[in-house]
């Protein structure tokens, strides 16, 4: 902190700057990885329509992206829940839903394996929808994962008892995050399971 | 902190926010599934695309806080924002 203290007093002695708390700080960078990482998912997401229109195979199962969407909302109110719970200093139900959230994030990543086992034999990745089926989930995937880790590190330091209702940054950012990873899959369930007509698509 | 946007509200309140904010993403989650199934074309790609962006701003507004951002923006826009004192 001394050294973060130094750096405030230069910059506000070169340059006039206030130096803004932390939190402020905190969020600011967060948001700003959240806005970036929102574009890259549109940019994949429109790149289904590009490639593939709005056709979706048949072998295609709806109730199964149905479910996961279930599973990942259900997951981001218990990840509301661990942040209102470290906002009020009740680290033992923030430790209590950040658990249940990584449970339903890896009953999401047992669905999607599933799902992916059914769909190299439906729709490989070598025909157009199997390229930005397997794209999309797997790029989101990648962020349940991290999202997974992200969450387990947070566990680990509430269970040290290092948060607490002035301090739990952590929880919060982490919650954010998952959030996000929820908030995709809210484009990306439509764009893959609903949108268009199912057609006969064989494995190429 | 992180409450900040529902500062002073008691957990049980938040928590029953929490709740009421799921209901609506679980109805509008069905409704796109048997929207999906009893329209098509543009009326279709029109009534998801509504649902989704719903969906999206329900949980950037209640479960991400995303104006609390846009206060700090303002605050050090204004020159108010908090500022570390060490």
């Amino acid at each position: 902190m001394a050294m973060t203290g130094l750096l405030h007093a230069d910059l506000h002695e070169k340059y006039g700057t206030k130096a803004y708390s932390s939190l402020t700080m905190h969020r600011l960078g967060l948001w700003l990885f959240i806005i970036s990482d929102a574009f890259f998912f549109a940019a994949l997401i429109s790149s289904r329509y590009f490639v593939d229109g709005t056709s979706r195979p048949d072998t295609l199962i709806q109730e199964l992206g149905l479910v996961l969407t279930a599973v990942l909302l259900l997951s981001s109110l218990s990840a509301y829940r661990a942040e209102v719970a470290a906002s009020h200093g009740d680290t033992e139900g923030a430790k209590r839903w950040i658990l249940l959230t990584i449970l339903a994030g890896l009953v999401f990543l047992g669905g999607v394996v599933f799902e992916w086992y059914e769909a190299f034999h439906d729709f490989p990745p070598s025909t157009g929808f199997g390229t930005t089926f397997f794209t999309l989930t797997g790029i989101h995937t990648t962020h349940v994962i991290s999202g997974i880790i992200l969450l387990a590190f947070v566990y680990r330091r509430a269970a040290r008892g290092e948060y607490g209702p002035d301090h739990y940054w952590g929880v919060e950012g982490a919650a954010k995050y998952w959030h996000f990873v929820d908030l995709a899959w809210v484009f990306i369930y439509p764009t893959l399971y609903l949108v268009g007509e199912s057609v006969e698509m064989g494995a190429h | 902190m992180a409450a900040d946007s529902h500062a002073g509200e008691s957990q049980g309140t938040q928590n029953k926010r929490g709740l009421i904010v799921l209901v609506i993403l679980a109805v509008l989650t069905v409704a796109e599934f048997f929207a999906a199934i009893w329209f098509e074309d543009a009326l279709q790609l029109i009534l998801l695309g509504i649902s989704a962006v719903l969906k999206a701003l329900a949980i950037a507004h209640y479960f991400m806080h995303w104006r609390q951002i846009l206060d700090h923006i303002g605050d050090i826009a204004a020159g108010d924002a908090e500022v570390d004192e060490d």
